[in-house]
């Protein structure tokens, strides 16, 4: 569905030039549940904004290579069919920090009305509005849509920022450090949000973490990224038994040694 | 407002000059003269018996008497006062939606020379001094153009009424307003661009994008608004102070509003003129704060819930 083809982005920072992503070659199939990670400063992040060309033109030093998208670069094109494209729902993004990325001064209930299609009559807005805010795990939808994000907890802010992303329904959803900026508990409730709109939506996700043991409940493939390259590129279970790369063995070597296994416990008491 | 009282009043002290001489000009005092109008104004009692009887005077609503003008200081400025809002409001409601286009047009530019140029104009008008730039404007638009009035608020004469005498005023009007005018723009813009800059550099605005709106709609929904708080902060501020009027612009065009009595004020040293004056600026000052955090309220969501 989507496959990135030599894609090479540098940033403006100062008077520097950063080569955030370094010749990336990657492929998500349709109904996918791909992981990328990476320690912070691997390229990640910009790595999934140059996917849906969500970098500000100023901050581009270089921007080369293919973006395709159901055949069509997405890099290349028009300022104005790329708009039309977002509108219609092909693919979105979900941000890594939610109070940052909803707008202080309106309604949650707006924000995520704005994403809907255009030309649907109040009333329908208004409904899958509530629809969205219910789907994504909020019990008292009304109530949060009238509410201001600063109103919100953490994690009900981060949901709806995934119900914000999900109005366009789109066929590919990128949530990017979803979990990272909560809680132990509030994670596994998002996690869990995402695992179920996964399944039920037959939505391709992209999940960007450095966190592996999120990787491992959710994906189904993994690429590693470091210093804007990709290193490795596995199915989840290959990865963790036999990693290619000395630096994904370091990771996944980290990851269960910290926090990783007491997450897991949880996770499963959850499910049971 | 009594630290202020205390302060202004403290300082008069302490500047030279004799209210006396001023009164009768270049000439010699008599000196029987002199008595008389010390002991009926009491300008010889000790400073805190005239300090105390000046707070006295004040909580009775009275500010004092302008030996100068022979009529209550409180009436002088009720009468000042009108003329120098009327100034400051078209100043203002003139200046700061020019000044805000202008910011946003400069930070929202594809086109780096056009935020040039209009960084360039601001910051080029900004430094114009007001009065020469009120001169200027006299000079091309009511002594060669004679589009308007030199100066003054009103024609000798008048019969008009009703709107007739409003249409009469606004041309005098004119050209104080837009020089005022021009120099709120300048702020407001400057404010603007940055405050722009900043919100478009928010999470938020790339939220927008993701969600496919177009760069009018993104700035219209989501930039305008949260760029003019700080704005609302400062010009709410800056119409207070304006209270005490553009003592430059007033006087340039012989504007007879508050700033004008100021400069008269002084130079007769009618003190107590002075020290009304002040205190008339520092109330508006902290009744346009009180009305800055009422609009801030209307405007941002955070600070409703804070309080």
């Amino acid at each position: 569905m989507l496959e990135v083809k030599r894609l090479i982005v540098h940033l403006r920072v100062g008077d520097q030039v950063l080569r955030a992503v370094d010749d990336v070659d990657l492929f998500i199939e349709r109904g996918e549940c791909v992981g990328i990670v990476g320690e912070s400063g691997s390229g990640k992040t910009t790595l999934a904004r140059a996917m849906l060309r969500l970098l500000p033109a100023v901050e581009l030093a270089e921007f080369s290579g293919e973006v395709l998208f159901k055949g069509e670069d997405i890099r290349a094109m028009p300022e104005g069919a790329l708009q039309q494209m977002r509108r219609a729902g092909t693919f979105s993004m979900v941000f890594q920090d939610p109070l940052g990325y909803l707008n202080p001064t309106q309604r949650v209930g707006a924000q995520i009305a704005e994403a809907l299609p255009s030309g649907l009559r109040a009333s329908a807005v208004r409904q899958r509005t509530l629809d969205l805010l219910r789907e994504v795990g909020m019990r008292e939808a009304q109530l949060v849509a009238r509410r201001y994000p600063h109103e919100l907890s953490g994690g009900m802010r981060q949901r709806a920022l995934i119900a914000l992303a999900l109005a366009p329904s789109p066929t590919l959803l990128v949530a990017d450090e979803p979990t990272t900026s909560l809680d132990a508990t509030v994670q596994l409730q998002v996690l869990e949000t995402l695992r179920r709109l996964h399944r039920e939506r037959d939505m391709a996700l992209v999940v960007i973490t450095h966190d592996l043991g999120l990787i491992a409940e959710l994906c189904d493939r993994v690429y590693v990224m470091r210093f804007g390259k990709v290193v490795e590129c596995a199915d989840v279970f290959t990865l963790f038994e036999a990693p290619k790369h000395p630096y994904t063995a370091t990771l996944i070597e980290l990851s269960t040694r910290g926090a990783a296994p007491a997450r897991a416990t949880t996770a499963d008491e959850v499910v049971t | 407002m009594i630290v202020v009282v205390l302060l202004v009043f403290g300082m008069l002290q302490l500047t030279p000059g004799d209210p006396v001489q001023a009164m009768v000009g270049q000439y010699p005092v008599p000196a029987e003269f002199r008595e008389a109008i010390e002991r009926h104004y009491h300008l010889n009692d000790p400073f805190l018996s005239r300090l105390w009887q000046y707070f006295a005077n004040l909580a009775h609503g009275d500010l004092g008497f302008s030996f100068q003008m022979q009529r209550p200081v409180l009436g002088l400025i009720l009468e000042r006062a009108p003329r120098t809002l009327m100034l400051a409001a078209s100043g203002f409601l003139l200046g700061i939606p020019i000044g805000m286009a202008v910011g946003v047009l400069s930070a929202t530019s594809q086109n780096p020379h056009l935020d040039r140029f209009w960084t360039t104009t601001t910051l080029v008008a900004y430094a114009i001094p007001g009065f020469w730039l009120g001169q200027l404007l006299v000079i091309l638009f009511a002594m060669q153009l004679g589009w308007f009035p030199t100066q003054g608020m009103a024609p000798l004469v008048s019969r008009a009424s009703g709107f007739g005498w409003f249409l009469e005023r606004a041309r005098y009007l004119a050209l104080p307003a837009i020089t005022y005018a021009i120099y709120e723009a300048t702020r407001v813009a400057r404010l603007m661009r940055a405050n722009v800059i900043e919100t478009l550099g928010q999470g938020y605005i790339v939220t927008a994008r993701a969600k496919g709106l177009s760069r009018p709609t993104i700035i219209r929904r989501h930039v305008l608004r949260n760029s003019s708080l700080p704005v609302v902060t400062i010009m709410g501020y800056a119409f207070g102070v304006a209270m005490g009027g553009a003592v430059l612009i007033e006087t340039v065009f012989s504007w007879p509003g508050v700033g004008l009595l100021l400069i008269e004020a002084i130079r007769a040293r009618d003190n107590q003129v002075v020290v009304g004056v002040v205190l008339f600026v520092s109330f508006a000052v902290i009744l346009m704060n009180l009305i800055v955090d009422l609009l801030y309220c209307a405007l941002d969501p955070r600070i409703r819930t804070g309080s």
